[in-house]
């Protein structure tokens, strides 16, 4: 919206207001209003609001009884995501765009914010007012940040993030830090529809350094807390999605806490690897850290009679967070720069994987790897494929008629479209490879999920994909039998294989995508010479200093597209490097 | 601390949480005023003048309203009023955002 817009709006929310207070019949509100006393207390309105009024204590005994013990708070969230359709929460996923509610504030990283904090007596917040946080792990994303007394941002969080007012209220007696994600805050279920709806992190007055090997280092423990609260927006309807594809869910329904012990969990591992990465530890001194981590309270969770096969050990009493660090411990002795190596975008995934399958079903590194690398590059190539899709969309609507333009988009639909099929049928293959080699009953329900949902949107040609899968996994969940089961999955992964040498390879389909890419770059320059010559007084003409092919590309960065590799894909592009203006 | 204890505690707290609440949206109010004022001096188009006018107007009211709500001395719920306070800090973050603009032109 540019300034205008803002003055119209704020003008119709002037207008909706007197109307508000006009259509207050019998408290006389409009002659209130009309300044006939302006200066002078309206007894009215004190009847208004005394009137009805629910009464302070009363307020809070609601809020109590709620939502407000972050028990309590995680138990409702827990069986909101539960009743929710998980074709709807992948759609609100998918669909996940962000406001740039924040923009005006003044922005900070992670790193930037902990050597503040660090750096301050006592480690004192002192923001001196809201912050917008870049979250690593969701590109794009802006986290306001404020002290817990900051009644300026309580109010943003109130009415922006739709927790209203009661829970606001209680902001600024919470004494550690916290999240509050807007896109899932009980009471405001509507918000979950809403996923532009932002997220906040609350700050006390002053940190401690809780994790007690990092005494000497306060700005990785600071750092270390903010990864950690940045890692819970980014998850919470991950989590819950990824949780109704296991077997492990009806225990999980069942036992709501484990719910909260699971997030926790996760955005601690999220956070460790992180630091790991951001502040280059050695791999001797991550493990160290790692060691003591263990007694973090959120990681003391401990099975109490832990018996029989792993897929008997179950429910709260048999959730092992610890062993979610002898992961990382083991990930980091057999390649200590692998975790290193992660993009920010991709630590939540792989955290995701080591609490659940090492908390749950005692799975070690290796497993957890082999299943794990595959998954990431498929959820990535998803998110890649609606971040084009959302940019051709817009493409098709401004320019209907533009032939040129719907052959470049369908080109790159298609490319899109056969780069999931591969890496989803890619991923579950070796999933399944992993299940086989380690004889693991475990399967890989998420990955089969998906590689069926992407096979039935972007079918492969000459294969039934979909129907291969789900006859084969009916077949194996009739058998009980370990070896009539390995038996199925081995002759499915022989079948998948040869789904794949018929599918276009990674690089050709590469290829095509970013072809495409440039093509429509190419495009949009044309288009915007065209604009400049027609009409020389035109706001394209006269309106930006800035050249077509920058132009371009911003329209195509806006949508978070990586350009870089396209100005070199076309001889074309460097014919009107330098266009006559 | 027993549920009777926490809740005292609460109503305690939240009363001064109200007045807290209260002058933060005060003050948000007010900065929006000199920040429409700031752009009503700013060279603006005949139309636009006549909407400043109506805003700044609108801001004052604002002020007045949230002045009673802060002079009130019934222990009533700010719950009764919400959606119009939701409105007025709404319109304090759309001035806040058109005077960042403002300035960028």
């Amino acid at each position: 919206m540019d300034m205008w817009d803002n003055l119209d709006a704020a003008e119709q929310s002037g207008e909706l207001f007197r109307d508000r207070l006009s259509q207050t019949e019998g408290f006389n509100f409009t002659k209130w209003f009309d300044g006939v006393s302006r200066y002078v207390k309206p007894a009215v309105l004190a009847v208004a609001v005394a009137s009805g009024a629910t009464g302070c204590a009363n307020m809070a005994q609601q809020a109590l009884g709620k939502q407000h013990t972050p028990y309590q708070s995680m138990v409702a969230e827990a069986q909101e995501l539960d009743a929710m359709p998980k074709s709807e929460l992948r759609n609100i996923i998918e669909g996940r765009t962000h406001t740039n509610l924040f923009d005006h504030l003044e922005r900070k990283t992670i790193t930037e914010l902990a050597s503040q904090i660090s750096q301050s007596p006592g480690m004192a917040v002192n923001l001196g007012g809201e912050l917008a946080l870049e979250n690593p792990f969701v590109p794009g994303q802006l986290i306001q940040v404020s002290e817990n007394d900051d009644w300026s941002a309580n109010m943003t969080i109130a009415f922006e993030g739709g927790f209203g007012l009661a829970n606001a209220i209680q902001t600024p007696f919470y004494e550690s830090p916290h999240a509050l994600n807007g896109n899932n805050n009980e009471g405001a279920v509507s918000s979950f529809t809403d996923p532009s709806k932002p997220s906040f992190i609350v700050l006390p007055d002053k940190m401690s350094v809780k994790w007690p090997s990092m005494m000497q280092d306060k700005e990785e423990s600071v750092a270390f807390t903010l990864f950690h609260e940045a890692a819970h927006p980014h998850t919470l309807q991950e989590v819950a999605l990824h949780l109704d594809q296991g077997d492990d869910t009806n225990k999980i329904k069942a036992h709501h806490n484990t719910y909260k012990i699971l997030n926790e969990n996760h955005a601690d591992v999220t956070a460790a690897v992180a630091v790991f990465k951001e502040y280059d530890l050695t791999p001797e001194d991550f493990i160290r850290k790692l060691n003591d981590l263990k007694g973090y309270f959120d990681m003391t969770t401990e099975a109490s009679g832990m018996n029989g096969s792993p897929n008997e050990n179950f429910g709260p009493g048999m959730y092992r967070s610890q062993k979610a660090i002898d992961v990382l411990i083991e990930i980091t002795e057999r390649d200590p720069e692998f975790l290193k190596s992660m993009e920010y975008e991709e630590i939540p995934l792989l955290a995701f994987d080591v609490v659940r399958q090492a908390g749950y079903h005692h799975n070690a590194a290796e497993l957890i790897l082999d299943k794990r690398m595959e998954s990431i590059s498929a959820e990535l190539a998803n998110r890649d494929q609606s971040k084009e899709n959302a940019f051709v969309g817009t493409l098709e609507r401004t320019f209907p008629e533009n032939k040129n333009l719907a052959q470049s988009i369908n080109d790159l639909r298609q490319a899109q479209s056969d780069l999931v099929s591969r890496v989803t049928v890619e991923a579950y293959t070796s999933n399944l490879a992993a299940n086989i080699m380690f004889k693991d009953q475990d399967l890989p329900h998420r990955s089969i999920n998906e590689a069926m949902a992407a096979t039935k949107k972007n079918p492969v040609d000459g294969f039934d994909v979909p129907t291969l899968i789900e006859s084969h996994v009916a077949e194996v969940l009739k058998r009980t039998e370990p070896e009539k089961l390995f038996e199925h999955l081995e002759s499915l992964q022989t079948k998948l294989s040869r789904v794949l040498q018929v599918m276009p390879d990674r690089e050709t389909i590469q290829e095509a995508r970013l072809d495409a890419l440039a093509d429509i770059r190419q495009e949009l320059i044309e288009l915007n010479l065209d604009a400049r010559a027609a009409d020389k007084s035109s706001v394209v003409a006269t309106g930006s200093a800035e050249g077509d092919e920058s132009i371009a590309d911003k329209m195509i960065q806006k949508y978070g597209i990586d350009t870089s590799e396209l100005p070199d894909r076309l001889e074309l592009a460097s014919q009107h490097s330098s266009p006559a203006l | 601390m027993s549920i009777d204890a926490q809740l005292s505690n609460h109503a305690r707290q939240t009363e001064k949480v109200r007045g807290a609440w209260a002058k933060a949206l005060q003050a948000r109010t007010l900065k929006s005023l000199e920040q429409l004022r700031s752009m009503a001096a700013m060279n603006l188009p005949s139309e636009r003048r006549r909407q400043m006018e109506n805003l700044i107007e609108t801001a004052q009211t604002y002020s007045v309203f949230i002045e009673d709500l802060m002079g009130l001395e019934q222990g009533g719920s700010i719950e009764k009023v919400g959606k119009m306070l939701d409105q007025i800090n709404t319109h304090c973050n759309l001035i806040d955002r058109a005077y960042h603009q403002s300035q960028n032109i």
